[in-house]
């Protein structure tokens, strides 16, 4: 069932990226995907019945914890094109005046 | 960003907060191995404890004491630390990036290599995420 | 020797942050310019060490990050194809940063930014562990994006924001496909992927076909396959031009060269069927754009596409000669296109103009630029001796079996010569004085005059001699470098004696030139300019390019469910 929400959640911000003509919801759409990637990998490891993976006396089910070290990465990444898709943005910005996708590309195939 | 209509509540509470968060934020740093948190997130709390004191207080306050030379210098520093740490492991024989000396696990400060590594990644975090809200503040 | 692949990421790595700490306080760009040089000879140096290791005696060079053991570390192999696609990105690598030392007063940033380039670069093809690939192709992927924003006019940052936003959807379905191999077989290394992740191991088909999908779009975006390319005219063309060469010489063929190695490993015969047909499409479509391009970068840009096409046929193909012309077509690509590129790049420095409209008669004052063109544009035609037409000979030859496929890469040979002539007029025709100004391709008016050409400084001549140099010389060794390819880096024996200079092959090759200049004199009349004008009109958005990725990955899926 989860996986489902997942893949739900995967649609949402698929849907933000393709269907949104402002610069930045076109950025939250990369955001939410991003997201629904990490939930998806976070929800494989998961077992039922199991304790989150730190190592005390007398622990015996604890769940994978290897794709949680894998999307620690992952959201460092998209940290890093979340600030650069903005500053991009912020630049066209200050030279069209607007954040229309569009508009921008009406006004850059005529400079 | 400038002092014209700041609070004085929102200046004096978060000028008491910020402290206990950077002590929150080196606590992720060296417990990291061992129990929820690690070298990227601490850096990052670091960094938010830096920028609620400049949403305050106002850039230009906050860059007198956090300066952007100081800042810059600590992240190109960390960088070169990170690769240096890594050819040690080289040097002594092993492969790159391997477990130089190993302490006991729950006692922090003889950890081992891996509180290093993990020191050196949560003071560039931090410091990354300071410049990335100073270039795109100054920007406007 | 078996710590070779690590330096070959750890030393422009190391040589980038060195170049941060140096220019600090105060900018030392002698300096700066001296560490990227070395790094990028040492580099050079290195792979030409392990020649002897990986050539010769055939074996593979594997390192353990870490000291952790296989399958639960990171390991770096380094078998044929690596070392052929690093000893390619070093010696592309080094020629650009040549071309760039005179080209403009690049600041401290640009070489810091090159060298992470060159070092995600050498990552993804070196690694052996398939999440430390998407790390390495996002290491790449970022430092493109900012070369591409580099010199910061309107439209190279909305080339940039475009490349960001389709390629970090494509990295999101990439990682959406790691995350199903782990799911299947719990382990992330590709050697242990190869055993445990199969069909007959267990996996239901349709995940299988959904994870091969997933992967092959998501990193098909960055190798320019057919729907998934639109972002690279913009993006190659508004760059500056050493990373132009950079990008259109090897970064696409890495990633391409990073789906050759799932697909190997997955042994996913299906798929690799596939890629005839959208590799003829490829090669044909762009075609048809760039015979309507002014601009003489972006026509350059469009080829890289289609060039990408011959290539991906010939891989779908999949017998030895088929390979072996995919790879030697790949190395010949890259040489030939850095070349264009470098003598496009000198134009432009020279004149400062970039509209093909606008130029004429530039033989004159830039003679090595413009042999050099001359030496590329007969490459990329494949006209004897030069290298594209043994490849070229190669592929069609390899492609007997698939007739519709054949002929559409025909027509696209066809189409290549005709854009070819009429770049090559910028440098015959008449020389532009004061009293004979009339157009070449209408009523434009010249506004420069020959005595305000710059001189193309010796920095950047140097690159084009040493690569028509090497065009030429890769093009009349044909049968070594085929048995080279296929005996040291596929491993494999060509099962016949192969000839390429036979009087079939430059029958064909006479045949396509007579038929491209009669195309060449159809563009040039009224009717075809008129149609010219309307197809370079028609320039599809962010939107669309996103819409056709989406709809072209549920378009794989199907199509693998049948296929």
């Amino acid at each position: 069932m989860e996986f489902y929400l997942t893949f739900l959640i995967l649609f949402i911000g698929i849907w933000g990226i393709v269907g949104k003509e402002n610069l930045i919801k076109k950025i939250i759409g990369l955001n939410i995907t991003n997201s629904a990637v990490i939930l998806f990998f976070i929800l494989i490891g998961h077992r039922r019945g199991s304790t989150a993976p730190i190592m005390e006396k007398g622990v015996k089910n604890v769940v994978d914890p290897l794709p949680q070290a894998l999307m620690l990465t992952t959201i460092v990444i998209g940290i890093c094109l979340t600030a650069l898709a903005l500053a991009l943005s912020l630049k066209m910005y200050r030279k069209y005046h607007t954040l229309d996708i569009s508009q921008i590309e009406k006004l850059a195939k005529d400079e | 960003m400038e002092k014209e209509d700041k609070s004085e509540i929102v200046g004096i509470t978060s000028r008491k907060l910020v402290p206990y968060i950077l002590l929150f934020g080196f606590y992720l740093i060296s417990y990291g191995h061992f129990s929820p948190g690690g070298g990227f997130q601490g850096g990052v709390v670091l960094g938010a404890g830096i920028i609620l004191l400049c949403l305050s207080r106002g850039i230009s306050l906050t860059e007198i004491s956090f300066s952007r030379q100081k800042i810059t210098l600590l992240e190109i520093s960390m960088i070169t630390t990170f690769i240096l740490l890594g050819i040690v492991g080289l040097v002594m024989g092993k492969n790159f990036l391997s477990n130089v000396f190993l302490g006991k696990v729950e006692e922090v400060p003889t950890a081992g290599f891996i509180f290093l590594l993990d020191l050196v990644i949560g003071l560039k975090a931090g410091a990354g995420i300071i410049l990335i809200f100073y270039s795109l503040a100054k920007m406007r | 020797m078996n710590s070779i692949p690590l330096f070959l990421i750890i030393i422009p790595l190391f040589a980038a942050c060195l170049i941060l700490l140096i220019n600090f306080l105060k900018t030392h760009l002698r300096l700066t310019r001296l560490i990227s040089l070395s790094s990028t000879i040492i580099s050079l140096i290195i792979v030409g060490f392990s020649t002897i290791h990986i050539l010769i005696k055939k074996e593979t060079l594997i390192y353990n990050l870490g000291g952790w053991e296989q399958p639960i570390g990171i390991c770096l192999h380094m078998d044929g194809l690596a070392w052929f696609s690093s000893l390619l990105g070093a010696i592309i690598a080094l020629f650009s940063l040549i071309y760039s030392l005179k080209e403009k007063n690049y600041q401290y940033k640009f070489y810091f930014f090159f060298l992470i380039l060159l070092a995600g670069m050498q990552g993804v093809v070196l690694t052996n562990d398939i999440f430390n690939m998407f790390v390495f192709f996002e290491i790449l992927s970022i430092a493109s994006y900012i070369l591409i924003a580099y010199s910061q006019e309107g439209k190279a940052i909305k080339a940039s924001f475009n490349y960001l936003i389709i390629s970090s959807l494509g990295m999101s379905l990439f990682l959406l496909g790691i995350g199903l191999i782990y799911q299947g077989c719990g382990s992330l290394s590709l050697t242990q992927i190869g055993k445990t992740f199969s069909i007959k191991g267990g996996i239901p088909p349709s995940m299988f076909q959904l994870t091969v999908s997933l992967i092959v779009v998501g990193i098909g975006i960055k190798a320019a396959f057919i729907p998934l390319h639109l972002w690279l005219p913009d993006a190659h063309t508004y760059t500056p031009t050493p990373i132009s060469a950079l990008l259109s010489g090897i970064t696409i063929k890495i990633s391409f060269l990073a789906i050759w190695r799932i697909i190997n490993i997955l042994e996913a015969i299906d798929f690799q069927y596939l890629f005839v047909w959208i590799g003829s499409l490829t090669a044909l479509i762009p075609v048809i754009w760039a015979l309507s391009q002014t601009d003489i970068k972006k026509l350059l840009a469009y080829y890289s596409v289609s060039q990408m096409g011959f290539i991906i046929t010939s891989f779908g193909v999949g017998s030895t000669l088929s390979l072996t012309a995919s790879l030697y077509h790949l190395l010949n690509h890259s040489f030939f296109k850095s070349l264009l590129f470098f003598s496009m790049g000198g134009v432009i420095y020279a004149t400062g103009k970039r509209d093909l409209r606008k130029l004429s008669g530039l033989f004159k004052k830039m003679p090595y630029v413009a042999v050099s063109f001359l030496i590329g544009a007969l490459s990329i035609s494949g006209i004897p001796p030069f290298n594209g037409f043994v490849s070229r000979s190669l592929i069609a030859t390899s492609l007997k079996k698939y007739p519709l496929p054949l002929f559409l890469i025909f027509l696209a040979s066809v189409g290549t010569i005709a854009s070819f002539i009429k770049l090559m007029m910028i440098f015959l025709g008449k020389e532009r004085t004061k009293e004979n100004n009339s157009g070449n391709f209408g009523k434009e008016k010249s506004e420069f005059f020959p005595d305000e050409i710059k001189k193309v400084p010796k920095a950047m001549i140097y690159p084009l001699i040493t690569l028509s140099i090497l065009c030429f010389l890769s093009g009349i060794f044909p049968s070594w470098i085929t048995r080279g390819i296929s005996n040291f880096i596929l491993l494999k024996d060509l099962p016949y004696p192969i000839k390429i200079y036979s009087f079939s092959n430059i029958g064909k090759s006479l045949l396509i030139f007579i038929l491209g200049i009669f195309l060449y004199k159809f563009i040039t009349t009224k009717y075809g300019k008129r149609i010219s004008l309307k197809i370079n009109q028609m320039e599809p958005g962010l939107n669309n390019s996103l819409l056709l990725v989406i709809v072209s990955l549920i378009v794989f899926v199907i199509f693998a469910g049948i296929v």
